[in-house]
């Protein structure tokens, strides 16, 4: 199965919840989590694989811009229409508050700079807002368990 | 193979071009108005349409052909598409549009005015207009678009 992340970007608060998920995270200093913030990365909009969770699951973080929601719509629709189920690949949206300003930060510095500035901001607005990644991720995990008892 | 078109709003350029792509509406002259009215979901759909991939039909190849309104999303909507079709290892099994870059101000307001703001009867004649002008980019794009479905499956 693979599972996804799905945040306004792919690498903050997404790829924490991964790392949540995964229970990989080292440090509540999240600059040091690799790809943590790094525009680049989440810039062609593709899914970003991170590992494999210990039942063989394949994790990966999307960045969906502002549209979070539609966008969860959106690939529910189309793993029907390519012929899977939510068996095959589950989306699991992360909300936190300061997700846009994320998305902004992202912005401004592809086009201005500032990666540095952008980093401590990013890093901030995620700390303040990890219990709720935490408990995202704990109900994902319930989610997930039914899913597999039914 | 599967082909989704994606606009806005999934209700206009994007219906459209799956119609010529379909064979819905004669490609070879400008349709009236009347005649794009009788296409499903042209200038037909609600907010609750955003996002939903909504099938349009079959064509001669057997390819689905899909519509999608992604609001202002852009090209990075088509790599989410195309990057989840390839997580699960069927990359190769779909064509994504954007046909955005037909679309011109007239559909824009025409749009904008029926969709967002009700006013249909007052919207429909700039929107037909603006449909008519598009018309033939949409054409362009649909070959386009049946070309690259011919090459992957010459190549698959």
């Amino acid at each position: 199965m693979k599972i996804i992340f799905l945040g306004t970007t792919g690498v903050h608060h997404s790829l924490i919840a991964a790392y949540v998920y995964l229970q990989r995270l080292p440090d509540r200093d999240f600059k040091m989590i690799p790809g943590f913030s790094d525009i680049k990365k989440d810039d062609s909009g593709f899914p970003l694989f991170i590992d494999e969770d210990s039942l063989g699951n394949q994790v990966y973080t999307l960045g969906a811009g502002r549209e979070v929601l539609m966008a969860q719509k959106t690939i529910g629709d189309l793993v029907n229409v390519l012929g899977f189920s939510n068996e095959d690949l589950v989306v699991k949206p992360v909300r936190i508050k300061g997700e846009q300003l994320l998305l902004m930060l992202e912005k401004i510095s592809n086009i201005l700079g500032g990666e540095s500035i952008s980093l401590l901001l990013s890093n901030y607005i995620v700390q303040k807002e990890f219990h709720r990644i935490l408990k995202e991720v704990e109900n994902f995990r319930l989610e997930t368990k039914k899913l597999h008892l039914h | 193979m599967k082909i989704i078109y994606h606009c806005f709003g999934g209700s206009h350029s994007s219906v459209l071009a799956s119609a010529i792509h379909l064979g819905l509406i004669d490609k070879s002259r400008l349709p009236s108005m009347e005649e794009m009215m009788t296409i499903p979901y042209y200038d037909k759909t609600t907010n609750e349409d955003f996002g939903s991939i909504r099938f349009m039909g079959i064509d001669e190849f057997k390819n689905e052909v899909y519509v999608l309104g992604k609001k202002s999303m852009g090209n990075r909507y088509s790599n989410i598409l195309l990057g989840i079709a390839e997580i699960l290892g069927v990359r190769d099994d779909l064509i994504s549009v954007n046909c955005m870059n037909q679309v011109n101000w007239s559909m824009k307001i025409g749009g904008f005015t029926s969709r967002r703001m009700g006013l249909d009867k007052l919207a429909r004649p700039v929107l037909g207009s603006g449909s008519r002008n598009a018309f033939f980019s949409l054409v362009n794009l649909v070959e386009y678009t049946r070309l690259q479905c011919m090459k992957k499956v010459q190549v698959s």
